[in-house]
């Protein structure tokens, strides 16, 4: 990596490290948590998912029933509260970009330095990476660190899996955010807009999972494709691709970057 | 000489609103050049188009025979920039910054950021939220300045600076151009242009309507006169001579406006026996306001601070 790059990276990185130690220990004592409670509701858990609709258990992707500590961490974490919230700690960095920048009145100044433009782009996209690593690495050693004191039946691969698959997904939404703010002028708007999205797919992919007539419509949300990989490992093509989506939007936020003024 | 700024026909309008209009400046190495105007009247928008951060509309500009777009980069390695309006990120000291500008630059040696500090009473050590503006301001020169770059650019440099540190800041541009550096910097604070400047250029509603040296605006344009006889004189004789207006008389005291002819005023006055003379060197705002005439009363707000008296 180029010398500017990686001082641009690691920059942005200094910044968001506070941001990086709050998200990672925040979603990784909600893991614990859950980890911690499975003991005392897995006996009533199954007992009580038979008196709930079918619908209801498709829709969280739980009608074969909860199976083991795995399973109730895919329903309560990694399939509903991990991929809703944790996007927003990259859709953050991404916003903050060009038209957080901007706002800031920042871009001016780290532009008179010779920086092209595409590295500051690049590197906040890397900035992203490193950081979420981070994040999903604390997630899964706290939530895991739970288990062998609690005496739960967990394996630290099932939780690291689980936390890896997160990676490119949030990847996905911080790059929409980054090239949000490359073609917005408020960081606000452009978080607004990915955290819509976000959102959107999470609908999307609910209903179409319970209405047959437009279960086709799933394939449009990156929640079909995220899958449970706590439960049934990490489906590698997806991960590939979505990892591969999230670069195709950052080389977009680079296009649409470099061919605009930059505002005051 | 080398022409270290170069712009052709350069134009940048925002939608329907004007920017800058058919720019054509030429800076060459080792001046110290002015950008004098009212806020609004383009300067920020002609510095940012030469820094590619905003693209002409249509027309060229060049630094070091350079492209401003297509050789951007390589440009603003040769730059040092003061935006007019910047800020920094609140938990970093002033040190920290500078260090990652150096980093950027692959400049390792901040001795002369540390010189820079001193000079302009700066402590490099506190976080930028515990600056004040005026401190804040003094960071961005030195990020300007410390890497020796061959052309310095400044928007509105001294604003928020004590008159202290303003002359210790113009004493290091001094020396900067002494080194053979170029420096462009924008200003409409018109007694700092006159005290550093080699040369003028006057901006007015995105055009640049005059360039010219310092020395000649102020010899060119009116100058006011005051002499002091031993006994009360006769208006009428002087204000008969061309060149001379403004006549007026208190007690023994004559004073005039005066575009030419001072030999004239001068041997009429020595009809009589003199006392005093002054001759006050026309300041800037006075130039200003010939070129600006009573358009800039209606609307952009002639800035008039500064000026020699």
């Amino acid at each position: 990596m180029s010398g500017r790059l990686w001082t641009l990276t690691r920059q942005i990185l200094a910044e968001q490290r506070r941001n990086v130690a709050v998200w990672g220990v925040a979603m990784g004592l909600l893991g614990l948590m859950y980890v911690a409670l499975y003991p005392s509701f897995k006996d009533t858990l199954n007992e009580a998912l038979k008196d709930f609709p079918e619908t209801y258990l498709k829709m969280f992707g739980i009608s074969a029933g909860i199976s083991g500590a795995a399973g109730f961490l895919n329903m309560e974490m990694f399939n509903l509260l991990a991929p809703l919230a944790l996007p927003f700690f990259t859709i953050l960095i991404g916003s903050r970009a060009v038209a957080g920048m901007e706002e800031r009145k920042s871009l001016d100044l780290l532009l008179s330095n010779p920086v092209p433009r595409w590295q500051l782009i690049v590197s906040r996209y890397l900035a992203m990476a490193v950081g979420l690593a981070v994040v999903l690495l604390l997630l899964a050693a706290l939530t895991w660190a739970a288990a062998p004191v609690m005496r739960v039946d967990l394996s630290l691969w099932a939780v690291v899996r689980g936390s890896a698959n997160l990676w490119p997904f949030c990847l996905f939404f911080g790059a929409l955010a980054l090239l949000c703010s490359s073609v917005v002028r408020r960081g606000a708007a452009a978080s607004g807009i990915a955290a819509g999205v976000l959102l959107a797919m999470y609908v999307l992919n609910a209903v179409a999972t319970v209405v047959d007539s437009v279960k086709q419509v799933r394939r449009a949300s990156l929640f079909y494709y995220y899958g449970a990989a706590i439960v049934d490992g990490i489906d590698w093509v997806n991960f590939v691709v979505i990892l591969l989506l999230s670069m195709g939007l950052t080389a977009l936020a680079v296009f649409a970057f470099d061919r605009r003024d930059i505002y005051t | 000489m080398e022409l270290v700024i170069h712009t052709e026909d350069l134009t940048k309008s925002y939608g329907p609103r004007r920017g800058i209009v058919d720019v054509n400046l030429d800076v060459s190495a080792g001046e110290i050049f002015g950008f004098l105007g009212p806020n609004g009247s383009g300067k920020t928008t002609t510095i940012r188009t030469l820094l590619d951060l905003m693209r002409p509309t249509s027309g060229k500009a060049y630094l070091f025979g350079l492209d401003s777009h297509r050789d951007s980069v390589s440009i603003r390695g040769r730059v040092g920039n003061l935006p007019g309006e910047f800020n920094l990120d609140d938990r970093l000291t002033g040190e920290q910054l500078i260090g990652f500008f150096g980093r950027l630059r692959g400049v390792e040696d901040l001795a002369y950021a540390h010189t820079l500090a001193e000079r302009l009473d700066l402590d490099l050590t506190s976080p930028m939220r515990q600056l004040s503006r005026g401190n804040r301001q003094k960071v961005g020169l030195v990020q300007a300045l410390f890497h020796r770059p061959p052309l310095v650019i400044l928007d509105e440099p001294t604003s928020g600076l004590d008159p202290l540190v303003q002359e210790e800041f113009h004493a290091v541009l001094h020396e900067v151009a002494a080194e053979g550096g170029t420096i462009f910097f924008s200003s409409h604070v018109l007694s700092e242009v006159e005290h550093l400047c080699d040369r003028v250029g006057i901006v007015r509603e995105g055009r640049l309507v005059a360039v010219e040296t310092t020395e000649s605006l102020l010899t060119k344009r009116v100058r006011h006169m005051t002499i002091t006889f031993a006994r009360p004189v006769e208006g009428e004789p002087f204000a008969a001579l061309s060149g001379v207006s403004d006549v007026r008389i208190v007690g023994a005291t004559l004073s005039l406006s005066l575009t030419d002819g001072l030999d004239q005023v001068v041997k009429l006055a020595a009809r009589h026996s003199v006392v005093d003379m002054e001759l006050p060197r026309a300041s800037l705002e006075e130039v200003f306001f010939t070129y600006y005439g009573d358009e800039t009363q209606s609307g952009e707000g002639s800035s008039t601070t500064g000026g020699a008296p």
